[in-house]
Protein backbone atom coordinates (compact mmCIF):
# COMPACT_ATOMS: atom_id res chain seq x y z
CA UNK A 1 0.00 0.00 0.00
CA UNK A 2 1.11 3.04 -0.44
CA UNK A 3 1.69 6.04 1.97
CA UNK A 4 2.90 8.81 0.47
CA UNK A 5 2.47 10.56 -2.96
CA UNK A 6 5.50 11.99 -4.84
CA UNK A 7 4.86 14.53 -7.75
CA UNK A 8 7.31 16.46 -9.39
CA UNK A 9 5.68 20.16 -10.22
CA UNK A 10 6.38 21.05 -13.64
CA UNK A 11 7.29 24.53 -12.80
CA UNK A 12 6.19 26.39 -15.49
CA UNK A 13 8.77 29.04 -17.47
CA UNK A 14 8.48 32.70 -16.57
CA UNK A 15 8.59 35.83 -19.20
CA UNK A 16 8.86 39.31 -17.53
CA UNK A 17 8.55 42.22 -19.87
CA UNK A 18 11.59 44.92 -18.47
CA UNK A 19 8.79 47.49 -18.12
CA UNK A 20 8.95 51.44 -18.10
CA UNK A 21 11.50 51.53 -15.53
CA UNK A 22 13.81 48.96 -15.82
CA UNK A 23 14.30 50.21 -19.84
CA UNK A 24 16.57 52.89 -18.96
CA UNK A 25 18.45 50.16 -16.85
CA UNK A 26 18.64 48.08 -18.86
CA UNK A 27 19.95 50.78 -21.88
CA UNK A 28 22.49 51.93 -19.56
CA UNK A 29 23.97 48.06 -18.81
CA UNK A 30 24.43 47.70 -22.76
CA UNK A 31 26.34 50.51 -22.49
CA UNK A 32 28.42 50.02 -19.69
CA UNK A 33 27.03 52.46 -17.61
CA UNK A 34 24.44 52.17 -14.56
CA UNK A 35 21.36 54.92 -14.12
CA UNK A 36 19.61 55.77 -11.14
CA UNK A 37 15.62 57.49 -11.52
CA UNK A 38 15.91 60.96 -10.29
CA UNK A 39 12.18 62.59 -8.57
CA UNK A 40 12.09 65.94 -9.54
CA UNK A 41 9.56 66.41 -6.83
CA UNK A 42 11.12 64.99 -3.85
CA UNK A 43 14.53 65.86 -5.19
CA UNK A 44 15.60 62.18 -4.83
CA UNK A 45 17.76 59.41 -6.75
CA UNK A 46 16.44 55.98 -6.59
CA UNK A 47 18.50 52.83 -7.81
CA UNK A 48 17.48 50.56 -9.53
CA UNK A 49 15.63 53.22 -11.57
CA UNK A 50 11.71 52.47 -11.21
CA UNK A 51 9.13 54.33 -14.01
CA UNK A 52 6.84 55.74 -10.65
CA UNK A 53 8.00 57.90 -7.30
CA UNK A 54 7.08 55.58 -4.86
CA UNK A 55 6.80 58.17 -2.58
CA UNK A 56 4.69 61.04 -4.16
CA UNK A 57 3.70 58.94 -7.12
CA UNK A 58 5.01 61.05 -9.56
CA UNK A 59 6.25 59.80 -13.04
CA UNK A 60 10.09 59.41 -13.52
CA UNK A 61 11.18 61.84 -16.57
CA UNK A 62 14.78 62.04 -15.53
CA UNK A 63 17.24 59.36 -15.55
CA UNK A 64 21.29 60.22 -14.45
CA UNK A 65 24.32 58.11 -14.82
CA UNK A 66 25.91 57.06 -11.76
CA UNK A 67 29.39 59.18 -11.15
CA UNK A 68 30.06 57.24 -7.70
CA UNK A 69 30.18 53.62 -6.19
CA UNK A 70 31.06 52.12 -3.06
CA UNK A 71 31.06 49.06 -0.65
CA UNK A 72 28.01 49.56 1.99
CA UNK A 73 27.94 46.01 3.00
CA UNK A 74 29.45 42.58 2.32
CA UNK A 75 29.26 39.27 2.83
CA UNK A 76 30.88 36.21 1.99
CA UNK A 77 29.20 32.72 0.84
CA UNK A 78 31.08 29.50 1.53
CA UNK A 79 28.16 27.12 0.90
CA UNK A 80 25.69 26.30 -2.13
CA UNK A 81 22.31 26.08 -2.12
CA UNK A 82 22.53 21.75 -0.87
CA UNK A 83 24.72 23.06 2.03
CA UNK A 84 28.23 21.39 0.47
CA UNK A 85 31.33 23.44 0.39
CA UNK A 86 31.78 25.90 -2.37
CA UNK A 87 35.02 25.33 -4.09
CA UNK A 88 35.74 28.72 -3.85
CA UNK A 89 33.75 31.69 -1.19
CA UNK A 90 32.15 33.89 -2.99
CA UNK A 91 32.04 37.48 -1.47
CA UNK A 92 28.30 39.86 -2.10
CA UNK A 93 28.34 43.46 -1.82
CA UNK A 94 25.99 46.03 -1.20
CA UNK A 95 27.21 48.90 -3.67
CA UNK A 96 25.92 52.08 -3.26
CA UNK A 97 25.49 55.10 -5.79
CA UNK A 98 26.21 58.54 -6.04
CA UNK A 99 25.41 60.84 -8.85
CA UNK A 100 27.72 64.35 -8.47
CA UNK A 101 28.09 63.42 -4.71
CA UNK A 102 24.39 63.17 -4.23
CA UNK A 103 23.16 60.02 -2.13
CA UNK A 104 21.43 57.39 -4.46
CA UNK A 105 18.69 55.92 -2.67
CA UNK A 106 18.86 51.91 -2.23
CA UNK A 107 21.62 50.13 -4.27
CA UNK A 108 22.83 46.74 -6.27
CA UNK A 109 23.89 43.61 -4.63
CA UNK A 110 26.61 42.28 -6.76
CA UNK A 111 29.67 39.50 -6.41
CA UNK A 112 32.85 41.94 -5.76
CA UNK A 113 36.39 40.30 -6.84
CA UNK A 114 38.62 40.79 -4.18
CA UNK A 115 42.71 40.62 -4.28
CA UNK A 116 43.60 41.86 -1.62
CA UNK A 117 41.19 41.09 1.41
CA UNK A 118 42.68 44.18 3.72
CA UNK A 119 41.21 46.57 1.46
CA UNK A 120 38.07 44.80 1.53
CA UNK A 121 36.77 48.05 4.37
CA UNK A 122 33.16 49.73 4.65
CA UNK A 123 32.67 52.99 2.25
CA UNK A 124 35.74 52.09 -0.40
CA UNK A 125 34.86 53.05 -3.38
CA UNK A 126 34.46 50.17 -6.09
CA UNK A 127 33.78 50.02 -10.08
CA UNK A 128 31.92 47.67 -12.21
CA UNK A 129 33.51 45.21 -14.71
CA UNK A 130 31.10 44.94 -17.31
CA UNK A 131 31.29 41.80 -19.85
CA UNK A 132 33.04 42.56 -23.54
CA UNK A 133 30.02 45.11 -25.54
CA UNK A 134 29.42 42.26 -27.83
CA UNK A 135 28.40 40.13 -24.98
CA UNK A 136 26.09 42.27 -22.88
CA UNK A 137 22.33 41.78 -23.35
CA UNK A 138 20.99 44.52 -20.86
CA UNK A 139 20.61 41.87 -17.87
CA UNK A 140 22.02 42.66 -14.30
CA UNK A 141 24.73 39.51 -15.28
CA UNK A 142 25.98 42.43 -18.26
CA UNK A 143 28.50 43.51 -14.82
CA UNK A 144 30.59 40.26 -14.30
CA UNK A 145 31.95 41.75 -10.56
CA UNK A 146 32.70 44.74 -8.95
CA UNK A 147 36.24 45.69 -8.08
CA UNK A 148 37.51 47.76 -5.52
CA UNK A 149 39.07 50.90 -6.97
CA UNK B 1 -28.20 53.04 6.40
CA UNK B 2 -30.39 50.24 6.99
CA UNK B 3 -27.67 48.11 8.08
CA UNK B 4 -28.09 45.44 10.77
CA UNK B 5 -24.56 45.66 12.34
CA UNK B 6 -22.76 48.76 14.43
CA UNK B 7 -20.24 50.34 12.08
CA UNK B 8 -18.63 53.05 13.16
CA UNK B 9 -18.34 54.97 9.62
CA UNK B 10 -20.62 54.80 6.62
CA UNK B 11 -18.55 54.03 3.62
CA UNK B 12 -18.29 55.59 0.15
CA UNK B 13 -16.26 55.06 -2.76
CA UNK B 14 -15.02 58.47 -4.45
CA UNK B 15 -12.99 57.41 -7.52
CA UNK B 16 -11.99 54.66 -9.50
CA UNK B 17 -9.06 53.90 -12.64
CA UNK B 18 -8.50 51.05 -14.77
CA UNK B 19 -5.62 49.98 -16.56
CA UNK B 20 -6.30 48.77 -20.73
CA UNK B 21 -6.99 44.63 -20.16
CA UNK B 22 -4.67 42.93 -22.64
CA UNK B 23 -3.46 39.73 -23.27
CA UNK B 24 0.36 40.84 -22.45
CA UNK B 25 1.10 44.32 -21.15
CA UNK B 26 4.74 46.05 -21.67
CA UNK B 27 4.37 47.35 -18.22
CA UNK B 28 5.41 45.01 -15.03
CA UNK B 29 3.28 44.37 -12.14
CA UNK B 30 4.11 47.02 -9.39
CA UNK B 31 3.97 49.38 -12.67
CA UNK B 32 -0.01 48.29 -13.52
CA UNK B 33 -0.61 49.37 -9.99
CA UNK B 34 0.42 52.75 -9.64
CA UNK B 35 -0.95 53.53 -13.34
CA UNK B 36 -4.36 52.46 -12.05
CA UNK B 37 -3.74 53.94 -8.29
CA UNK B 38 -2.97 57.49 -9.91
CA UNK B 39 -5.92 57.22 -11.71
CA UNK B 40 -8.31 56.87 -9.11
CA UNK B 41 -6.40 59.32 -7.06
CA UNK B 42 -6.66 61.88 -9.83
CA UNK B 43 -10.49 60.90 -10.09
CA UNK B 44 -11.04 61.31 -5.73
CA UNK B 45 -9.12 64.79 -6.05
CA UNK B 46 -6.15 62.93 -3.23
CA UNK B 47 -2.42 62.33 -3.74
CA UNK B 48 -1.26 59.03 -2.49
CA UNK B 49 -0.45 61.49 0.88
CA UNK B 50 -3.90 61.28 1.62
CA UNK B 51 -3.93 58.10 1.50
CA UNK B 52 -3.85 56.38 5.30
CA UNK B 53 -3.82 52.47 4.42
CA UNK B 54 -3.38 50.05 1.44
CA UNK B 55 -5.23 46.69 0.59
CA UNK B 56 -4.28 44.84 -1.87
CA UNK B 57 -5.56 41.96 -4.09
CA UNK B 58 -4.36 39.04 -6.63
CA UNK B 59 -4.55 35.69 -7.60
CA UNK B 60 -1.61 32.86 -7.09
CA UNK B 61 1.61 34.24 -6.53
CA UNK B 62 2.67 31.84 -9.06
CA UNK B 63 1.14 33.68 -11.54
CA UNK B 64 4.02 36.28 -10.95
CA UNK B 65 6.48 33.31 -10.08
CA UNK B 66 7.27 35.79 -7.16
CA UNK B 67 6.28 34.32 -3.88
CA UNK B 68 5.40 37.48 -1.49
CA UNK B 69 4.15 39.08 -4.33
CA UNK B 70 2.06 42.10 -2.42
CA UNK B 71 5.22 42.84 -0.62
CA UNK B 72 7.38 42.90 -3.78
CA UNK B 73 5.10 45.22 -5.45
CA UNK B 74 3.99 47.36 -2.93
CA UNK B 75 5.36 50.02 -3.98
CA UNK B 76 3.37 50.35 -6.65
CA UNK B 77 0.60 50.32 -4.30
CA UNK B 78 2.11 53.30 -2.77
CA UNK B 79 2.05 51.60 0.26
CA UNK B 80 5.40 52.58 1.61
CA UNK B 81 5.38 53.09 5.50
CA UNK B 82 1.48 52.08 5.47
CA UNK B 83 -0.31 49.95 7.06
CA UNK B 84 -0.73 47.49 3.64
CA UNK B 85 -2.84 44.52 3.46
CA UNK B 86 -3.07 41.72 0.82
CA UNK B 87 -6.04 39.60 0.79
CA UNK B 88 -6.82 36.24 -0.97
CA UNK B 89 -9.73 34.12 -2.01
CA UNK B 90 -9.14 32.93 -5.72
CA UNK B 91 -10.94 34.20 -8.01
CA UNK B 92 -13.60 36.36 -5.78
CA UNK B 93 -10.22 38.53 -4.32
CA UNK B 94 -11.26 41.44 -7.10
CA UNK B 95 -14.90 41.91 -4.96
CA UNK B 96 -13.02 40.68 -1.67
CA UNK B 97 -10.04 43.43 -1.91
CA UNK B 98 -13.06 45.96 -2.35
CA UNK B 99 -14.91 44.27 0.63
CA UNK B 100 -11.42 44.67 2.90
CA UNK B 101 -11.49 48.31 2.11
CA UNK B 102 -14.69 48.97 3.54
CA UNK B 103 -13.94 47.12 6.32
CA UNK B 104 -10.83 49.38 6.77
CA UNK B 105 -13.77 52.70 6.83
CA UNK B 106 -16.16 50.61 8.55
CA UNK B 107 -14.72 49.81 11.58
CA UNK B 108 -13.04 53.56 11.76
CA UNK B 109 -9.37 51.72 12.01
CA UNK B 110 -8.32 53.96 8.41
CA UNK B 111 -10.05 57.08 6.76
CA UNK B 112 -9.18 57.16 3.41
CA UNK B 113 -7.84 53.44 1.70
CA UNK B 114 -6.50 52.68 -1.55
CA UNK B 115 -7.56 49.47 -2.67
CA UNK B 116 -5.86 48.02 -5.56
CA UNK B 117 -6.25 44.65 -7.99
CA UNK B 118 -3.67 43.47 -10.28
CA UNK B 119 -2.99 40.36 -12.59
CA UNK B 120 -0.26 39.55 -15.05
CA UNK B 121 -1.19 35.74 -16.26
CA UNK B 122 1.27 36.62 -19.11
CA UNK B 123 4.14 35.72 -17.09
CA UNK B 124 3.22 32.39 -17.10
CA UNK B 125 4.35 29.94 -20.32
CA UNK B 126 3.43 27.80 -21.81
CA UNK B 127 0.17 28.82 -20.26
CA UNK B 128 -1.40 29.85 -16.91
CA UNK B 129 -3.24 26.21 -16.74
CA UNK B 130 0.15 24.89 -15.31
CA UNK B 131 -0.53 26.67 -12.62
CA UNK B 132 -4.31 25.99 -12.10
CA UNK B 133 -3.52 22.02 -12.19
CA UNK B 134 -2.42 22.66 -8.66
CA UNK B 135 -5.14 23.38 -7.01
CA UNK B 136 -6.36 19.72 -7.37
CA UNK B 137 -6.45 16.80 -4.71
CA UNK B 138 -2.46 15.41 -4.89
CA UNK B 139 -4.07 11.76 -3.99
CA UNK B 140 -7.58 11.40 -5.76
CA UNK B 141 -7.44 13.84 -9.00
CA UNK B 142 -3.91 15.40 -9.46
CA UNK B 143 -2.72 11.94 -11.27
CA UNK B 144 -5.45 11.95 -13.19
CA UNK B 145 -4.26 15.10 -15.43
CA UNK B 146 -6.90 17.38 -15.00
CA UNK B 147 -7.14 20.54 -15.80
CA UNK B 148 -9.12 23.85 -14.34
CA UNK B 149 -12.16 23.43 -17.23
CA UNK B 150 -13.22 20.33 -16.67
CA UNK B 151 -15.12 21.46 -13.46
CA UNK B 152 -16.55 23.81 -15.56
CA UNK B 153 -17.48 21.91 -17.96
CA UNK B 154 -19.07 19.05 -15.33
CA UNK B 155 -20.80 22.01 -13.75
CA UNK B 156 -22.37 23.36 -17.06
CA UNK B 157 -23.49 20.23 -18.05
CA UNK B 158 -25.55 19.65 -14.89
CA UNK B 159 -27.08 23.32 -15.04
CA UNK B 160 -27.91 22.13 -18.93
CA UNK B 161 -29.20 18.79 -17.96
CA UNK B 162 -31.07 19.81 -14.40
CA UNK B 163 -33.06 22.69 -16.51
CA UNK B 164 -33.28 21.70 -19.84
CA UNK B 165 -31.56 24.70 -21.30
CA UNK B 166 -30.01 24.48 -24.65
CA UNK B 167 -26.65 25.58 -25.51
CA UNK B 168 -27.93 28.14 -27.82
CA UNK B 169 -29.63 30.37 -24.69
CA UNK B 170 -26.17 30.02 -23.01
CA UNK B 171 -24.52 31.64 -26.24
CA UNK B 172 -26.63 34.43 -25.76
CA UNK B 173 -24.71 35.84 -23.13
CA UNK B 174 -21.34 35.33 -24.81
CA UNK B 175 -22.71 37.13 -27.74
CA UNK B 176 -23.98 40.28 -25.11
CA UNK B 177 -21.12 40.33 -23.17
CA UNK B 178 -18.67 40.61 -26.24
CA UNK B 179 -20.52 43.13 -27.82
CA UNK B 180 -21.61 45.74 -24.69
CA UNK B 181 -17.37 45.29 -24.66
CA UNK B 182 -17.79 47.13 -27.78
CA UNK B 183 -18.12 50.02 -25.96
CA UNK B 184 -15.47 49.74 -22.63
CA UNK B 185 -11.96 51.83 -23.71
CA UNK B 186 -10.10 49.00 -21.58
CA UNK B 187 -11.65 46.35 -23.01
CA UNK B 188 -9.59 43.07 -24.90
CA UNK B 189 -11.86 41.12 -26.68
CA UNK B 190 -14.97 43.38 -27.49
CA UNK B 191 -16.33 42.07 -30.80
CA UNK B 192 -19.59 41.07 -32.73
CA UNK B 193 -20.11 37.77 -32.83
CA UNK B 194 -23.42 35.50 -33.43
CA UNK B 195 -24.61 32.34 -31.39
CA UNK B 196 -23.90 30.66 -34.02
CA UNK B 197 -19.85 31.73 -33.70
CA UNK B 198 -20.20 30.39 -30.57
CA UNK B 199 -21.50 27.19 -31.08
CA UNK B 200 -18.70 26.19 -33.99
CA UNK B 201 -15.69 27.71 -32.49
CA UNK B 202 -13.45 24.75 -31.15
CA UNK B 203 -14.49 22.47 -28.54
CA UNK B 204 -12.07 22.72 -25.38
CA UNK B 205 -13.77 20.58 -22.85
CA UNK B 206 -17.21 19.61 -23.90
CA UNK B 207 -19.85 21.48 -23.33
CA UNK B 208 -17.39 24.34 -23.23
CA UNK B 209 -16.26 25.89 -26.46
CA UNK B 210 -13.76 28.94 -27.56
CA UNK B 211 -16.34 31.56 -27.39
CA UNK B 212 -17.85 30.47 -23.77
CA UNK B 213 -14.64 31.23 -21.99
CA UNK B 214 -12.90 34.57 -21.23
CA UNK B 215 -9.41 35.74 -21.99
CA UNK B 216 -5.83 35.59 -20.31
CA UNK B 217 -5.53 39.00 -19.38
CA UNK B 218 -3.00 41.49 -17.67
CA UNK B 219 -4.41 44.41 -15.70
CA UNK B 220 -4.86 46.26 -13.06
CA UNK B 221 -8.28 48.44 -11.25
CA UNK B 222 -8.00 50.40 -8.20
CA UNK B 223 -10.76 52.50 -6.36
CA UNK B 224 -10.46 55.00 -3.47
CA UNK B 225 -13.23 54.61 -0.07
CA UNK B 226 -13.20 57.54 2.15
CA UNK B 227 -15.36 57.49 5.53
CA UNK B 228 -19.30 59.73 5.20
CA UNK B 229 -17.47 62.99 6.49
CA UNK B 230 -14.15 63.11 4.20
CA UNK B 231 -16.44 61.72 1.27
CA UNK B 232 -18.72 64.65 1.52
CA UNK B 233 -16.21 66.99 1.24
CA UNK B 234 -14.68 65.30 -1.70
CA UNK B 235 -18.12 64.96 -4.02
CA UNK B 236 -21.53 65.88 -4.00
CA UNK B 237 -22.20 62.35 -5.27
CA UNK B 238 -20.54 59.91 -2.94
CA UNK B 239 -21.45 56.17 -4.10
CA UNK B 240 -22.34 54.95 -0.61
CA UNK B 241 -21.13 51.01 -0.26
CA UNK B 242 -24.05 49.34 1.37
CA UNK B 243 -24.14 45.96 2.29
CA UNK B 244 -20.98 43.17 1.70
CA UNK B 245 -21.30 39.54 1.91
CA UNK B 246 -19.10 36.34 1.28
CA UNK B 247 -19.49 32.78 1.61
CA UNK B 248 -17.51 29.26 1.13
CA UNK B 249 -19.24 25.88 0.32
CA UNK B 250 -17.38 22.51 0.76
CA UNK B 251 -14.09 22.32 -0.16
CA UNK B 252 -14.85 18.92 -2.16
CA UNK B 253 -16.23 20.45 -6.00
CA UNK B 254 -17.93 16.51 -5.53
CA UNK B 255 -20.32 17.64 -2.84
CA UNK B 256 -21.50 20.90 -3.78
CA UNK B 257 -25.30 21.60 -5.90
CA UNK B 258 -23.34 21.71 -9.02
CA UNK B 259 -27.00 22.80 -10.70
CA UNK B 260 -27.17 26.14 -8.03
CA UNK B 261 -24.49 28.33 -6.41
CA UNK B 262 -24.75 27.99 -2.47
CA UNK B 263 -21.88 29.87 -1.91
CA UNK B 264 -23.33 32.36 -3.83
CA UNK B 265 -27.19 32.57 -2.56
CA UNK B 266 -25.59 33.00 1.33
CA UNK B 267 -22.76 35.54 0.45
CA UNK B 268 -25.91 37.22 -1.45
CA UNK B 269 -28.18 37.07 1.19
CA UNK B 270 -25.50 38.52 3.91
CA UNK B 271 -25.19 41.55 1.45
CA UNK B 272 -28.94 41.84 1.00
CA UNK B 273 -29.59 41.61 4.86
CA UNK B 274 -26.89 44.50 5.20
CA UNK B 275 -28.35 46.55 2.72
CA UNK B 276 -31.84 46.08 3.69
CA UNK B 277 -32.85 44.61 0.59
CA UNK B 278 -35.76 42.04 0.70
CA UNK B 279 -36.64 41.45 -2.65
CA UNK B 280 -33.37 41.46 -4.91
CA UNK B 281 -35.42 41.35 -8.39
CA UNK B 282 -36.53 44.07 -7.69
CA UNK B 283 -34.20 46.50 -6.02
CA UNK B 284 -30.97 45.47 -7.56
CA UNK B 285 -31.22 48.15 -10.69
CA UNK B 286 -28.51 46.25 -12.58
CA UNK B 287 -25.19 44.12 -11.87
CA UNK B 288 -22.09 42.99 -12.72
CA UNK B 289 -22.08 39.05 -12.03
CA UNK B 290 -18.96 37.16 -12.27
CA UNK B 291 -19.08 35.55 -16.07
CA UNK B 292 -15.53 33.97 -16.68
CA UNK B 293 -17.83 31.38 -18.53
CA UNK B 294 -20.78 32.23 -20.13
CA UNK B 295 -22.93 30.03 -17.97
CA UNK B 296 -21.85 30.86 -15.10
CA UNK B 297 -23.99 34.65 -15.50
CA UNK B 298 -26.66 32.47 -15.77
CA UNK B 299 -25.99 30.12 -12.96
CA UNK B 300 -25.04 33.56 -10.66
CA UNK B 301 -28.07 35.26 -11.30
CA UNK B 302 -29.88 32.82 -10.18
CA UNK B 303 -27.62 32.38 -6.98
CA UNK B 304 -28.32 36.29 -6.53
CA UNK B 305 -31.97 35.62 -6.52
CA UNK B 306 -32.21 38.04 -9.40
CA UNK B 307 -33.65 35.23 -11.17
CA UNK B 308 -35.40 31.89 -10.04
CA UNK B 309 -33.85 28.22 -10.73
CA UNK B 310 -33.32 28.07 -14.56
CA UNK B 311 -35.18 31.59 -15.49
CA UNK B 312 -31.55 33.02 -16.15
CA UNK B 313 -31.61 31.63 -19.70
CA UNK B 314 -35.16 32.53 -20.34
CA UNK B 315 -34.46 35.94 -19.01
CA UNK B 316 -31.97 36.37 -20.92
CA UNK B 317 -32.98 35.80 -24.16
CA UNK B 318 -36.47 38.43 -23.64
CA UNK B 319 -33.25 41.21 -24.07
CA UNK B 320 -34.36 41.70 -19.84
CA UNK B 321 -30.48 41.73 -19.20
CA UNK B 322 -29.08 43.90 -22.01
CA UNK B 323 -28.07 47.26 -21.70
CA UNK B 324 -31.59 48.72 -22.91
CA UNK B 325 -33.12 45.99 -20.61
CA UNK B 326 -35.21 45.53 -17.54
CA UNK B 327 -31.84 44.16 -15.79
CA UNK B 328 -29.03 44.94 -16.96
CA UNK B 329 -26.25 42.51 -16.50
CA UNK B 330 -22.74 43.06 -17.37
CA UNK B 331 -22.75 46.13 -19.11
CA UNK B 332 -19.41 46.32 -19.13
CA UNK B 333 -19.05 43.64 -21.30
CA UNK B 334 -17.59 41.40 -18.18
CA UNK B 335 -15.11 39.37 -17.91
CA UNK B 336 -16.15 37.63 -21.40
CA UNK B 337 -15.50 40.83 -23.12
CA UNK B 338 -13.45 43.33 -21.18
CA UNK B 339 -10.91 40.45 -20.47
CA UNK B 340 -10.01 38.37 -17.29
CA UNK B 341 -7.03 39.84 -15.02
CA UNK B 342 -8.52 37.72 -12.16
CA UNK B 343 -8.26 39.75 -9.46
CA UNK B 344 -8.45 43.27 -11.67
CA UNK B 345 -11.52 41.45 -13.14
CA UNK B 346 -13.40 41.69 -10.05
CA UNK B 347 -12.48 44.87 -9.26
CA UNK B 348 -13.87 46.32 -12.34
CA UNK B 349 -16.86 44.92 -11.61
CA UNK B 350 -16.99 46.93 -8.36
CA UNK B 351 -15.65 49.97 -10.71
CA UNK B 352 -18.32 49.19 -13.26
CA UNK B 353 -21.07 49.90 -10.60
CA UNK B 354 -19.55 53.21 -9.71
CA UNK B 355 -19.25 54.53 -12.48
CA UNK B 356 -23.02 53.31 -14.08
CA UNK B 357 -24.16 54.94 -10.24
CA UNK B 358 -22.40 58.39 -11.25
CA UNK B 359 -23.53 58.30 -15.01
CA UNK B 360 -19.80 58.04 -16.26
CA UNK B 361 -19.94 55.23 -18.16
CA UNK B 362 -20.04 56.66 -21.34
CA UNK B 363 -21.18 54.91 -23.88
CA UNK B 364 -21.79 51.60 -21.45
CA UNK B 365 -24.29 53.66 -19.41
CA UNK B 366 -27.68 51.39 -18.86
CA UNK B 367 -30.62 53.23 -20.48
CA UNK B 368 -32.89 52.77 -17.04
CA UNK B 369 -32.33 54.83 -14.02
CA UNK B 370 -29.94 53.28 -11.47
CA UNK B 371 -29.89 53.73 -7.75
CA UNK B 372 -28.85 50.26 -6.65
CA UNK B 373 -25.99 48.48 -8.06
CA UNK B 374 -24.35 45.25 -7.12
CA UNK B 375 -21.13 43.65 -8.03
CA UNK B 376 -20.02 39.77 -7.77
CA UNK B 377 -17.04 36.73 -7.87
CA UNK B 378 -16.37 33.37 -7.67
CA UNK B 379 -13.42 31.83 -6.65
CA UNK B 380 -10.90 29.72 -4.67
CA UNK B 381 -11.61 25.90 -5.03
CA UNK B 382 -14.55 26.98 -7.33
CA UNK B 383 -16.50 27.38 -3.87
CA UNK B 384 -16.04 31.22 -2.47
CA UNK B 385 -18.93 34.03 -3.41
CA UNK B 386 -18.02 37.62 -2.92
CA UNK B 387 -20.58 40.10 -3.32
CA UNK B 388 -20.79 44.07 -3.00
CA UNK B 389 -23.73 46.18 -3.28
CA UNK B 390 -23.50 49.59 -3.63
CA UNK B 391 -25.99 52.92 -4.36
CA UNK B 392 -25.79 56.80 -4.72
Amino acid sequence: MKKEFRFKIDVPKYIYPIGRGGEKFAEGLKKGELYAAYCEICDNYMMPPSAYCPRCFSEIKKYEKVTNAYLDLYTILWKDFEGKDLEEPIIYGFIRFEVDEEPVEGGLIHRLKVDDPSKMVLGVRVNPIFKPEEERRGTITDIEYFVIE
Amino acid sequence: MRMNIHLKNRVACVGAGMTLFRRRLYETSDELMWLAAKQALEDAGLTIKDIDCVVYGTAPDNFDGIHMQSEALADGGGALNKPYTRVYVGGGTGVFSAIAGWWHVASGLCRRVLVIAEEKMSHVQPHPQYVFHHIFDPVTEKPLGVNLIWIFALEMHRYMYKYNIKKEDIALVSVKNKRNALDHPAAQLGMKITVEDVLNSEVLVWPVQRLDISPISDGAVALVFTDEENAKQLTDEPIWIEGVGWNLDTMYWTNRDLAFPTYLYYAGKMAYKMAGIHNPRKEIDFAEVYDPFDYKELHHMEGLQLARKGEAPILTREGVTERDGDLPINPSGGLLGVGNPIAAAGLMKVAEVYWQLKGQAGKRQVKKDVVTGLAQAWGDLMQVGTVIIMRR
